[in-house]
């Protein structure tokens, strides 16, 4: 008898959901949707009872029909597509990559079996049967897998094939949900654990209706699940550019300009991942926020799965539309993170209030010595930490960490009670009027700040401070090594050295750095550790610092503009050339362009100080703190 | 008999919103022309129905976009249209009135609307202030 082996089932191909399909359909569902809702506005009203002809000739009433059939064909469309995604995406695409191997497997043993057949052994037998019980087992799980594949199909092409004419779109318009009474019961519910379950208990369909619908809303809502937050913030970023983008530039209004601005830093955020294999979430998006400087938030890895997650909250100068710096501090964080062991950290970079806006300079820091900024942020930051928490399955270590001004608003939200473990404030001004001490923050605090920082020297009693001194060793915070930066000091021509020791605590490599990845993956036991200021320091090191300032005095009207202008941009510089040396040269280049932009506008801003100063012949003493 | 006046503002304005929503309306039509040609991953089987279903729907936004900015180009040649008989009017009308009473007939400074493309030499009697 000859022996024969049982053929191996082909293993079909895994289907691949493109980005074009589901992104891109869903950016054009988006944009089809804002302009069936701006002629809807024009439109008709609803109950119009005069003469039909009238009503029938009018073109944006006919047209808001037409696009509403579109929009309610791509809503259905979207969603089954999303369904089959999810199939692929969570069963069938993990497995294939196993059954493959098994695939290779089994057809290398057949070609090692098939010069054997002819044999009549037992040994030989006993191979072909053992073979031949595998590749059944495998032709099951093939066949399941075919089903399953079949099953998933056979949904998203009945729904397709459902809408697929323009007549059948337009008879989908009854049928969509009714998005207005989604959105006025979520917005009644306001609690992120309420919002959450709300959401889980909708249909795709509904779900896919809201996020096409209303995305700024579904994007920034706390409490609705990460993934459909960034399908509904990269829909709404997509339209929003590719409208703008569809005017020549010469046509582009200013909030055009602005607003691609925006996005393009937003991008560059998202990009910083790529080539990594890290995820990227854009948890929020709202370009109108904060009186036109935007609201913006991107994770790096996923929140609501991983073990640790941080929160880098920017401070002085951050605006959505240099959002590719913030998001570096993050990214680096999340970089160092996993250096130190934390395989399971997501990193986000979020900037959900109105930071201050301005160089670093005397005039801001007085600009930035009120609360009010850091009030309202606090309340932003408590509310998106309780949306995180809401969506999470398991309990996390949350560490939050602020930096600048960002650490007054951390700190006042630790103060009012925000569900955080760890809180990190680094280069602060102060850990806002109502924080004496670390103990009021209801976390572990832990502060990184140079001597060398003059930000950080401003807590109290500066009249200019936001509270305590964080570093102080009354405050109690547990104080971590910050690398020695350049000495701090003012002198006649300006002061040349010092202001990079504020902007390079989250510099690759730096001893600050390791430590704020070291307390971000719950290794806060394994910091340098080092002692606190003495409370009377702050005061003693601005009086040391300017000695000079007699002479300023007399100089301040000719280099008011080189003082205010050029130290930051010359540290800047610094830095853009630390990055040439550690990144990639693209990279570099967007931080160069970007540094140099800055510092154009801080010459500008230094030139218009300078005069100011020159009109009233006021020095620039008075802005110091310390001074007697 | 009766005749029509035209509100020369609000014809602009119309013409901005068929506009901007051409614009709105053919960058989604671009998005559906991508996600229709990368329809052939979704599978043997879910890749023509898609890419049906795309092409259904990108050849609608394309024509609601040619419709719109057909709007726009028209609403906006009517208005300029509207503007230059006033002038001939004007004219005509100035060589009707007594010698050295023209002035009564006054020229108006006028302003195009910001962001609308076509005709560019468009008039707008719109104050800055009243623009949409």
């Amino acid at each position: 008898m000859t022996l024969s082996l049982t053929p191996i089932t082909r293993l079909p191909e895994c289907p691949e959901i493109g980005d074009d399909v589901m992104r891109g359909s869903r950016a054009a569902a988006v944009a089809m949707s804002e302009s069936a809702e701006v002629m809807q506005r024009h439109a008709a009203p609803p109950r119009w009872e005069g003469d039909e002809a009238v009503l029938a000739n009018h073109q944006m009433t006919a047209t808001a029909k037409r696009l509403g059939g579109s929009v309610a064909a791509l809503e259905l469309g979207i969603a089954a597509l999303d369904e089959y995604s999810d199939t692929i995406r969570t069963t069938l695409a993990p497995q294939h990559a196993d059954h493959q191997k098994k695939d290779e497997d089994l057809r290398a043993a057949e070609r090692t079996l098939v010069p054997l057949l002819t044999k009549d052994d037992d040994e030989t037998k006993r191979k072909v049967a053992e073979h031949n019980a595998k590749v059944e087992e495998h032709n099951g799980v093939v066949a399941r897998r075919e089903r399953r594949l079949r099953a998933a199909e056979d949904i998203v092409i009945a729904a397709l094939r459902k809408v697929d004419t323009i007549a059948e779109g337009a008879a989908a318009t009854s049928t969509v949900p009714n998005v207005p009474a989604l959105l006025r019961h979520a917005k009644s519910l306001k609690d992120p654990r309420k919002i959450f379950t709300w959401w889980k208990g909708l249909d795709r369909d509904q779900r896919e209706a809201l996020k096409t619908m209303v995305p700024e809303i579904v994007g920034n809502l706390n409490g609705i699940p990460i993934v459909d937050r960034d399908e509904a913030n990269r829909a709404h970023m997509s339209a929003l550019r590719d409208s703008i983008e569809q005017r020549e530039p010469g046509e582009r209004t200013a909030r055009d300009k602005a607003d691609l601005k925006k996005i393009r830093g937003v991008e560059k955020g998202l990009g910083k991942a790529d080539g990594y294999g890290v995820p990227t979430y854009l948890m929020v998006f709202e370009p109108r926020a904060a009186r036109g400087d935007g609201h913006a938030a991107i994770a790096f890895g996923n929140p609501e799965t991983a073990k640790d997650v941080t929160i880098n909250v920017p401070g002085l100068t951050s605006e959505m539309k240099n959002f590719d710096s913030v998001s570096g501090n993050a990214w680096n964080v999340a970089r160092a993170g996993r250096n130190f062991g934390g395989e399971s950290l997501a990193s986000i970079a979020w900037l959900g209030y109105d930071a201050p806006s301005g160089g670093l300079d005397p005039l801001d820091f007085a600009g930035v010595g009120r609360e009010d900024k850091a009030a309202e942020g606090a309340r932003n930051l408590s509310s998106f930490v309780d949306g995180l928490h809401a969506t999470r399955e398991h309990p996390m270590h949350l560490t939050v960490i602020g930096h600048s001004y960002g650490s007054t608003a951390v700190a006042k939200a630790a103060g009012d009670g925000m569900d955080a473990d760890d809180i990190v404030l680094v280069g602060s001004p102060g850990a806002g009027d109502g924080n004496t001490t670390a103990s009021d923050l209801h976390a572990n605090v832990y502060v990184g700040s140079s001597d060398q920082d003059p930000v950080t020297r401003l807590g109290n009693p500066s009249p200019v401070g936001l509270g305590g001194d964080p570093a102080s060793s009354g405050f109690g915070a547990h104080r971590f090594h910050v690398d020695d930066g350049h000495r701090f000091a003012w002198t006649p021509l300006g002061l040349k050295n010092g202001l990079d020791n504020h902007t390079s605590y989250f510099d690759k490599g730096s001893g600050s750095l390791d430590n704020i990845a070291k307390i971000g993956i719950g290794q806060g036991d394994k910091i340098h550790e080092v002692a606190g200021r003495s409370a009377a320091s702050n005061p003693a090191w601005w009086t040391e610092r300017n000695e000079g300032a007699l002479r300023d005095r007399v100089l301040a009207p000719i280099t008011a503009a080189h003082q205010y202008g050029d130290p930051y941009a010359r540290a800047a510089l610094d830095h853009g050339q630390r990055f040439v040396e550690h990144a990639g040269r693209e990279l570099a280049e967007q931080q160069r362009g970007m540094i140099e932009e800055h510092a154009r506008r801080l010459r500008q801003a230094g030139e218009v100080v300078g005069r100011e100063i020159q009109r009233s012949l006021t020095p620039r003493t008075p802005f110091l703190p310390g001074l007697p | 008999m009766k005749g029509f006046s035209v509100d020369l503002p609000l014809l602009h304005r119309a013409a901005k919103v068929w506009d901007d929503q051409a614009d709105n309306v053919k960058a989604a039509q671009k998005r559906l022309k991508a996600a229709s040609s990368q329809s052939s991953s979704l599978g043997d089987r879910v890749g023509p129905v898609a890419q049906e279903y795309f092409a259904t729907w990108q050849k609608e936004a394309g024509a609601r976009a040619g419709a719109a900015q057909t709007r726009a180009n028209d609403l906006a040649k009517i208005g300029h249209d509207y503007v230059v008989l006033d002038e001939e009017a004007a004219q005509d009308l100035q060589a009707s009135l007594p010698w050295g009473k023209g002035s009564a007939i006054r020229e108006a400074e006028v302003h195009p609307v910001e962001g609308l493309r076509t005709p560019k030499t468009l008039p707008d009697l719109l104050s800055p202030g009243q623009q949409p």
